[in-house]
């Protein structure tokens, strides 16, 4: 799959860019230096994981969600081969002893979100520094969230002991004013897809999450991006491509032959759902709450993930987000054996239904060996998107290249 | 009086009609096990079973459940669907005279025992829950052709640390119409130094403030329940329902006393296993659930007085981990020279007394986070260690559910944490679909190495009570 961002670009790499295309090794120096500076890196597996404690905590959060199938087979040595291909690879490097960034955590912190997750955490837990964060699953509940705000004060208690600092108001404060720039200059990048012609493709928007948030340098990089794209206003001319919708399970770094499958064959993903995408940036953290600690369970709490019960909130989200983004179809990505979303797609088809949007469900793993039979589907889903659209001939000729 | 034996469908038959005329009165539910079968459950002509009237008695209250429910509803009682709990909601509705509950997730074995000629699987497959999923998926089924047991008033179901496959499916049951009021259970935890925790039937320790969250939630439950039928449930009715919920678990662990450490093996697995499932929802009548287990208590306490029982007293000694989906699997077990002794059929909680001397609904809390399902599989596989010791088990089968999502990982994390505590004991991870007719040469095979390997060992059958 290396090599399709630049097949989809019309003009050329944009350097803006370029630093993006090096995140890894950026986040591995930055994460080295830290560490030589004795600052501690906390692995962190899921996006309910408030990364402010950490970084309040004067720790480098570092996100650990493995998106290398190569680590799987190791992993399978442990864990039964009917497990989602996330949880599997990124158990794999911890086998293969492969991920310097896990080698080098101090600390990991999970959540009790899926089955699968808390389980392999248990293994993890035994060769690694583990905490668990307690997170009840019955949204909009007030005792729920009354024990997550406990979970949240747990780590804060534990990040405390074991880093022997104090983990002040103010330096909360100061945290979540770094993750609340991060969030909407990424909300900002994000929104710049609502454009009739986005100057990014979804693969090149999905390059600009970094696995360490809140570093300066990252931050200044996205600003960066954002003024220059933002000058542009007719940035990003390029062929006309079917609008989509992407929903469903996270793809993280390694994992984004399917995005890449998708805007290849004639899509452009104007906006993800998902959680490597808008869903846990659409939401900041109110800064000036009497009580920090309260804010952030507030915020974290309400993520739409499908460990929820019920999950309408997203159900809610999506709709809004196809008006937003303008969405022509929704795809949504279910990693084999993710339970949870594998069975709400069912919702999510039937909301589609409701919007008048093509639908399509794509349920692989992070092997490409089906791509071609995926390629398939993706084509046809955008030929009736391109045969269901009465104005779309009028609006757009589907042979057209490059807006002016 | 016979020999205590295991016998066929057609032998029942025959051994029924000779005890009516030696003058066996049935209950109203009584009657032939053969016509269960008409009935379609087609598998009662594959299993072995007890030949006491006792179990006769406790098969023909078990596969009845159906009739029990269509007649509380005649006489007005309202009907609670009390999904994954296990043994919790069902406490809190018996305190009301006017509710009768039940466990529709029970729906998980109908497959099995119709031989899947009951098309729940189809339906639920049509809904797009096919065979990744845990089996419980037939339960939408069931709720679908609602030909197998009657659509309850309310629905409560558990939500938080429930297991992912039964949590999707009930959300999805929801979609179709079926309204469920979700209470949360949070995922058991150690209490940390200096929080304040209490001791939780079974003997781990929840921190209180959990303790607390868990009874705010039941209190949900408990109003939902008042208003389905006027009625102020009191603090009184509730410690009765505790009280009564307790004189059923006493029976059922006395009964798992005697029949897993007596030797010769006085009771079959597989009536066993019903009997452990009982205290879940005490197939939807309390009193006549007690009645059954005490006759079955007085039967096995005479076949231990008389040193008799229903295997031969070589038999390889198993703990059994998870319950099979295939009934006759348990049967099989015993054909290849085992018996159980000890289970963790996922619903041990339901068997642990719930605390008498402090608030009813704390009590209920405190069972909730007992269960085995919602905490660390270390715990689980620490339980089953203290049993197998208990009971002097001398190998574990674990037996996995296909599609199940706690059974997947959970299997491989208990047989690692049982070989640190028990570093000697075969271990045999199985599993178990729920028609496994096919896979019975390979289950055979593998559970004959089991029992060879015991006895390889030099181990010796060894009783508590010999």
């Amino acid at each position: 799959m290396s090599g399709s961002i630049t097949e989809l670009r019309a003009p050329g790499p944009r350097p803006e860019l370029a630093w993006f295309g090096q995140m890894i090794p950026h986040c591995l120096e930055q994460a080295r230096a830290a560490q030589a500076q004795g600052k501690p890196i906390v692995g962190i597996l899921c996006e309910f994981t408030p990364r402010e404690l950490i970084l309040a905590a004067g720790g480098v959060p570092v996100c650990l969600c493995g998106g290398d199938a190569r680590t799987i087979p190791a992993a399978e040595e442990h864990l039964p081969n009917n497990l989602c291909p996330l949880i599997k690879s990124t158990y794999g490097y911890s086998v293969l002893r492969s991920n310097p960034f896990l080698e080098m955590a101090s600390l990991l912190v999970a959540e009790t979100t899926c089955d699968g997750k808390k389980k392999m955490y248990e293994l993890l837990g035994e060769r690694y520094p583990m905490h668990v964060l307690e997170l009840p699953q019955k949204p909009h509940s007030r005792t729920g969230l009354a024990q997550w705000e406990t979970a949240l004060r747990r780590l804060q208690a534990e990040l405390e002991r074991r880093f022997e600092v104090t983990i002040t108001d103010e330096a909360v404060r100061a945290a979540i004013g770094v993750m609340n720039r991060e969030r909407r200059l990424r909300r900002e990048l994000a929104a710049l897809m609502k454009r009739d012609y986005p100057p990014l493709t979804g693969r090149e928007l999905l390059e600009l999450k970094s696995s360490i948030s809140g570093q300066p340098e990252y931050l200044e990089q996205l600003e960066t991006v954002l003024a220059a794209l933002k000058a542009e206003e007719r940035a990003g001319v390029r062929r006309r491509r079917v609008r989509v919708l992407m929903t469903g399970v996270p793809m993280v770094h390694g994992a984004e032959w399917v995005l890449e499958l998708v805007e290849k064959h004639g899509g452009l993903v104007v906006a993800q759902e998902n959680c490597t995408g808008l869903k846990p940036i659409l939401e900041d953290v109110d800064k000036d709450a009497p009580d920090p600690m309260h804010a952030l369970a507030l915020k974290y709490y309400h993520l739409p993930c499908s460990v929820m019960t019920p999950n309408n909130d997203r159900m809610e989200l999506l709709p809004r987000l196809a008006a937003e983004y303008r969405a022509e179809c929704i795809i949504e990505l279910v990693w084999q054996a993710c339970i949870t979303y594998d069975v709400e797609s069912y919702r999510v088809k039937r909301l589609a239904e409701e919007l008048e949007l093509p639908y399509l469900r794509i349920t692989t793993d992070y092997s490409v060996s089906d791509s071609a039979r995926i390629a398939v589907r993706v084509e046809a889903l955008f030929e009736s998107v391109h045969h269901g659209s009465a104005d779309f001939q009028a609006r757009e000729p589907s042979h057209r290249e490059d807006a002016p | 009086m016979k020999s205590p034996a295991k016998i066929s469908l057609d032998a029942w038959e025959a051994r029924r009609l000779a005890l009516l005329n030696a003058g066996l009165e049935e209950p109203w539910y009584g009657g032939p096990l053969g016509r269960h079968l008409e009935e379609g459950d087609l598998r009662l002509q594959s299993l072995e079973f007890d030949n006491s009237t006792a179990s006769l008695r406790l098969w023909n209250f078990l596969l009845s459940e159906e009739d029990r429910l269509q007649a509380a509803r005649r006489q007005g009682k309202k009907i609670v669907g009390a999904m994954k709990d296990l043994g919790t909601v069902s406490v809190l509705a018996s305190a009301a005279p006017e509710l009768v509950s039940f466990y529709p997730d029970g729906a998980w074995w109908t497959p099995c025992l119709m031989e899947c000629s009951d098309g729940l699987f189809a339906v639920a497959d049509a809904l797009g829950i096919d065979d990744r999923f845990c089996p419980v998926r037939a339960m939408i089924g069931a709720f679908e052709t609602q030909r197998h047991f009657p659509i309850p008033d309310l629905l409560t179901c558990s939500a938080g640390a429930t297991c992912d496959d039964f949590s999707a499916i009930a959300q999805r049951l929801e979609h179709l119409g079926h309204p469920i009021l979700w209470w949360e259970v949070p995922y058991r935890r150690v209490p940390e130094h200096g929080e304040e925790a209490v001791e939780l039937p079974g003997g781990w320790r929840a921190p209180v403030s959990q303790v607390q969250c868990v009874a705010q939630e039941l209190e949900q439950v408990r109003h939902a329940l008042e208003v389905l039928v006027d009625h102020a449930i009191t603090e009184e009715e509730l410690r009765n329902a505790i009280r009564d919920a307790n004189e059923v678990r006493r029976l059922v662990n006395e009964l798992r006393t005697l029949a897993y450490t007596s030797a010769p093996c006085p009771l079959p697995a597989l009536e066993m296993l019903i009997i452990e499932v009982l205290p879940v929802h005490f197939c939807s009548d309390r009193e006549e659930c007690l009645a059954v287990l005490e006759e079955l208590l007085k039967e096995v306490r005479r076949r231990v007085g008389n040193g008799t029982g229903v295997l031969p007293q070589e038999a390889v000694r198993i703990y059994w981990v998870n319950p099979p989906a295939d009934l006759r699997v348990l049967n099989l077990l015993e054909e290849c020279g085992g018996r159980i002794c000890g289970a963790d059929y996922m619903f041990g909680h339901a068997r642990a007394p719930i605390p008498e001397d402090i608030r009813p609904m704390e009590a209920l809390a405190r069972l909730v986070l007992s269960d085995p399902m919602v905490g660390p599989a270390a715990d689980r596989a620490a339980a089953i260690c203290c049993e197998i010791s208990q009971f002097g088990a001398e190998a574990l089968v674990i037996s996995r559910i296909p599609g199940a999502s706690h059974c997947a990982t959970e299997g491989e994390i208990i047989r690692h944490a049982v070989g640190q505590i028990l570093p000697h004991l075969p271990v045999l991870e199985i599993e178990v679909p729920p028609i496994a007719d096919a896979l019975f040469p390979a289950l055979r095979t593998r559970l004959q190495a089991l029992v060879e390997t015991v006895r390889s060992r030099g181990f010796q059958p060894r009783s508590r009570r010999q």
